[in-house]
């Protein structure tokens, strides 16, 4: 399998009251294509930073994360705002604990909301065949204040993976949901990012959910 | 108690930037009311200086041809026997041109003891060295000069051989006239002392208390109350004409102040909607503390007393600011509008009057706009349909009441104006939840469909800012449109009154020899005489005027062709007096005409007729020119400069051959007039800036309020890779999106209230209908003002935004 991630030596800290705490301290991670990485650790432990260093939002103090996309290496860690934002557009999709759809945009746009930010239309039969495979053709044109929990978050997943990510982040995806919708989402979040050989790396306090990924990486305080 | 008025305040300086922004609102709305009190204040006393001392105390002047001192002394008689109890001062006036060192003065003679002034008051206006003397009373050979005579006080001068003095100096626009005691006046005209010009007297007003207090509240608004009625025996035998009808200015002032005091109160009505939205915001934003405090045992009405209270400390605060900057804000409008040419004192000083509105506008708009939303937040109060139905179908039976009702009078205009506000929020309502559908089919960008989707679906947190803007762009093209037609309707006044390039008035013989000289000069192409004579039409005492009326005369007028001798044109007023219009047949001073049209009255208290010089003799009516209009050349006409060099010119030789007339050069005439009435209005368009800003602010709030919601939209954005670029767009786009609806609803509310304030506010106000039009410069100023205020009001929390991006991340 072939590296999708590569994060060396990676160093953040925020400023506590004037102190300066480090959150994550010498960090590395490997990732290969279809291989899903879940982070495990209590509220604090870094989880969220280091996905967010991931996805450039935010910069890290040291260290060195690279994307491999199509042969090429893209080193996050060295670009400038607007360039991780390209990165982000076109080879990252996100799944958020409170799924984050548009309230404005029907399930449809919202699907395709990533594709047309990156002008791929070609990929839009794809993912409206996904948004099916995930149990929502019927749901097409209702807006995200008329589903359920779960329907929102399968929502978020297809939206997640339209533009076909080569990396897939997903902070605490069943977080809001419960037991049984939890394991449904899981289970269709798995199987997608298989399907497209993409990368998965999952943030949860789910032991169950953990244990079903090819990693865990446990944080502590 | 405390604890929760405590607890408000701390939630107020938690939240600073968005309590700054509505402090500046409200205060910007107290201001505006403050400024426009001082203002009219400012303009009131100015005006009470330009009126000649002689009216200051006077309501009415009387007349009849051939009067003389047993006209006076008969009536005097009759008056003190109680058969005139609606008078309370009689007063004998004459008038008349005198040569004062080679120049003609109007002398103003009256009996100052009778007359019962003791001083004008006001800001100086009879002035001495040290401005110290009040005058009570002139003694003998002494006169009051107008400053326009440059005379300065106790300067002799000496007129027929005989010495006077200058006992003061009037300030005001006055023009060239000395003021005297009768006797004195009698003997400066070199009259005989049975002569006399007319009778000045003064009418019981028994709205006057009420008239005070309504014009201390809002001034002008008292316009619509009745004038003190002329005793109806006296109306038969004299002449009688208001003393407005001698002060046209007074007139235009007192419209003018009616304006700018309803542009207040629009400034104060956009910062409520301002407090309510930020009231309704700052409610949702405390919905946790609510529930706890609820959970706890605190009543809503405990809860609602504390936040009314933190909303009474914002308001005085409010006022605070408002009466210092309203104070600021008036000096400079004064400036702006009367710079180089009059003496309006710029900032009066603060009175309890000013001091309570600025406290009840600031304090009453915090609580009831706190109450109101606090009622619609905590018992989610909405109408039912029937509701709306039933508030709707009053709200436009109000409508058509208060415009087609003229009993109803200015309260009628004003409740038609306030219906179609609530009739324009309520649309704005609908109109929002009938695009939501709509917008659901839009096509285009993702982000243009989300901008544009952001601006139709929240009406409960934009709505009522949506509503403010719509209130103040509406209003900004109303004022805008009324006053461009006010403008043409102006230029059309002096078009008739200002007729010719040269204007002549002066004493019948002299007018007559005037004319001849004039009608043999090479640059003169025509010589029109006329003269007024004093009657009945339709049973109301009128004044005729009489001309030979030619077609080219009665364009001016509005009609064209030549007036009949069988035919009349009347003003505007007597049409509304005796309900008769064009093809109506009408008695005027014994004999029958048939009215061929209505001619503006644009303010004149004065009905008018105009008839024919030969059906004048016909009716044994006296005939007398005592004006004449003088047209010059073509080419003078045409090129102002030549015009001038040549009118100015005439002017000099008529002036040598005929010191007694007063001569009147058109185009300057013109051009001051417009000057004024261009920086008069000045005004009103700042007072419009100014609510449109209250508005902005009010905006700003509600797409700050707006953005709080959209927390996870940023977020998803900012992973998506949105750049603050395609966000500024975003928020752009939206705020056009919201600007375009409120325009859409704006510009025809706006038409609607330009023509209730043209066609009903007005005319039952000042008895001139203005008539409407739609110059460009009228409407779409205000629109592209409206547009870049909402772009304004998007764009500014956009560098927030970007640092929600951030905090997003």
């Amino acid at each position: 399998m072939s590296i999708l991630l590569a994060i060396e030596g990676l160093r953040k800290a925020y400023l506590d009251g004037g102190i300066k705490r480090w959150v994550l301290n010498d960090t590395s991670l490997t990732l290969h294509a279809g291989e899903v990485v879940a982070l495990c650790g209590p509220s604090g432990s870094g989880k969220t930073t280091l996905m967010n260093l991931v996805a450039g939002l935010l910069e890290p103090d040291q260290g060195r994360i690279a994307l491999h996309v199509e042969a090429q290496q893209l080193l996050i860690s060295d670009m400038g705002v607007a360039e991780r934002a390209r990165v982000r557009r076109r080879h990252m999709g996100y799944v958020f604990q409170f799924f984050n759809l548009v309230p404005t945009l029907n399930v449809r746009e919202n699907v395709l909301l990533p594709l047309e930010l990156n002008g791929r239309s070609d990929l839009a039969a794809a993912a409206l065949a996904r948004l099916s495979a995930l149990g929502l053709n019927s749901h097409e044109r209702q807006y995200p204040e008329q589903l359920s929990g779960g329907e929102r978050q399968r929502t978020a997943i297809a939206r997640a993976l339209a533009h076909e990510p080569t990396l897939v982040l997903a902070d605490e995806p069943t977080g809001n949901l419960d037991a049984e919708n939890a394991h449904r989402v899981v289970e269709l979040l798995w199987r997608e990012v298989r399907a497209l050989n993409s990368g998965l790396i999952i943030a949860t306090h789910d032991e169950s959910i953990a244990a079903r990924a090819d990693r865990v990486i446990r944080f502590s305080q | 108690m405390m604890l929760l008025v405590k607890s408000q305040m701390r939630f107020l300086l938690r939240v600073p930037w968005s309590a700054l922004t509505a402090l500046v609102g409200l205060t910007l709305g107290v201001a505006s009311v403050v400024a426009v009190h001082q203002i009219s204040t400012g303009v009131d006393s100015s005006l009470r200086d330009t009126t000649p001392p002689h009216l200051t105390e006077l309501s009415h002047l009387l007349d009849f041809p051939g009067l003389d001192t047993e006209g006076y002394f008969s009536l005097r008689r009759r008056w003190r026997l109680g058969e005139y109890p609606e008078i309370s001062a009689i007063v004998p006036i004459v008038e008349g041109q005198a040569i004062l060192a080679g120049r003609s003065v109007t002398v103003i003679g009256a009996d100052w003891l009778a007359l019962g002034i003791r001083s004008r008051g006001g800001s100086g206006a009879i002035t001495s060295e040290g401005g110290l003397p009040v005058i009570d009373m002139l003694a003998e050979s002494e006169v009051l000069a107008a400053v326009e005579l440059g005379l300065a006080e106790d300067q002799q001068f000496t007129v027929n051989g005989r010495k006077y003095a200058v006992a003061g100096v009037l300030e005001g626009n006055l023009g060239p006239v000395l003021f005297a005691d009768i006797g004195v006046a009698y003997e400066l005209l070199q009259l005989s002392p049975q002569s006399l010009s007319y009778i000045g007297i003064r009418i019981k007003d028994s709205w006057f208390s009420w008239r005070a207090a309504m014009e201390q509240l809002m001034p002008g608004l008292s316009a619509g109350l009745p004038d003190p009625a002329v005793p109806e025996a006296l109306a038969i035998d004299w002449a009688v004409r208001p003393v407005a009808y001698d002060l046209p200015s007074v007139g235009f002032a007192r419209s003018v102040l009616f304006n700018l005091g309803a542009l207040g109160s629009l400034a104060l009505i956009v910062a409520w909607f301002l407090i309510y939205q930020v009231a309704v915001i700052w409610l949702r934003r405390q919905q946790l503390l609510i529930t706890r405090l609820g959970a706890l045992g605190v009543r809503p009405g405990e809860f609602l007393a504390g936040f009314l209270l933190s909303f009474a400390v914002f308001g005085l605060m409010a006022t605070a600011l408002g009466i210092a900057l309203g104070q600021a804000l008036s000096g400079v409008l004064v400036r702006l509008s009367t710079a180089g040419y009059s003496d309006v004192a710029g900032s009066p000083e603060l009175g309890p009057w000013i001091v309570g509105k600025a406290a009840v506008s600031g304090l009453g708009v915090c609580i009831v706009g706190g109450w109101a939303a606090f009622s619609r937040e905590w018992f989610d109060v909405r109408l039912r349909r029937w509701q709306v139905l039933l508030l709707t179908a009053f709200l436009v039976a109000l409508i058509v009441m208060g415009t087609a009702i003229e009993g109803t009078g200015l309260l009628g205009g004003f409740a038609s104006i306030l219906a179609l506000s609530l009739l324009a929020v309520m649309a704005l309502t609908f109109l929002l939840r009938l695009c939501r559908p709509l917008s659901e089919h839009l096509g285009g960008r993702v982000l243009l469909r989300m901008g544009l989707r952001d601006a139709i679906w929240y009406p409960r947190v934009i709505g009522v800012a949506l509503a403010a803007l719509t209130l103040a762009v509406a209003t900004s093209i109303a004022i805008g449109l009324m006053v461009e037609s006010f403008r043409l309707d102006f230029v059309r006044m002096l078009d008739i009154r200002l007729a010719g390039d040269l204007y002549l008035r002066g004493e019948p013989r002299e007018i007559s020899q005037a004319r001849l000289w004039l009608e043999a000069q090479p640059e003169v192409v025509r010589v029109t005489a006329s003269g007024v004579a004093r009657g009945r039409a339709g049973g109301r005492p009128v004044e005729l005027s009489y001309a030979d009326y030619d077609a080219g005369q009665m364009q001016r007028y509005g009609y064209d062709k030549a007036l009949g001798d069988n035919q009349t044109l009347i003003s505007e007023r007597l049409s509304r007096q005796v309900g008769a219009g064009a093809g109506d047949l009408l008695e005027v001073a014994g004999g029958e005409f048939e009215v061929v049209h209505v001619f503006p009255g644009f303010g004149d208290p004065v009905p008018r007729v105009l008839v024919s010089l030969a059906a004048v003799r016909e009716l044994g009516l006296t005939t007398a020119f005592d004006r004449l209009s003088v047209e010059l050349r073509d080419g003078a006409n045409a090129v102002p400069q030549l015009g001038g060099q040549q009118g100015t010119l005439l002017g000099d030789r008529l002036g040598d051959r005929f010191a007694a007339l007063n001569v009147q050069r058109r185009d300057g005439i013109r051009k001051l007039a417009l000057q004024i009435f261009d920086r008069t209005f000045a005004v009103t368009q700042a007072l419009t800036l100014l609510a449109m800003a209250i508005a902005v602010v009010g905006m700003y709030i509600a797409l700050t309020a707006l953005r709080l919601t959209q927390g996870p939209t940023l977020q998803l954005l900012s992973f998506q890779g949105v750049t603050s670029r395609e966000l500024l767009g975003l928020s752009a786009l939206r705020s056009l999106a919201l600007g375009g609806l409120a325009l859409l609803l704006a510009l025809p509310l706006g038409i609607v209230m330009a023509w209730v304030l043209c066609r009903i506010i007005n005319p039952r106000a000042f008895g001139w209908t203005v008539e409407l039009q739609f110059p460009l410069s009228g409407w779409l100023p205000p629109l592209l003002l409206g547009l870049s205020a909402a772009l304004l009001a998007g764009v500014l929390p956009a560098p927030r935004e970007k640092g929600d991006l951030d905090a997003a991340a």
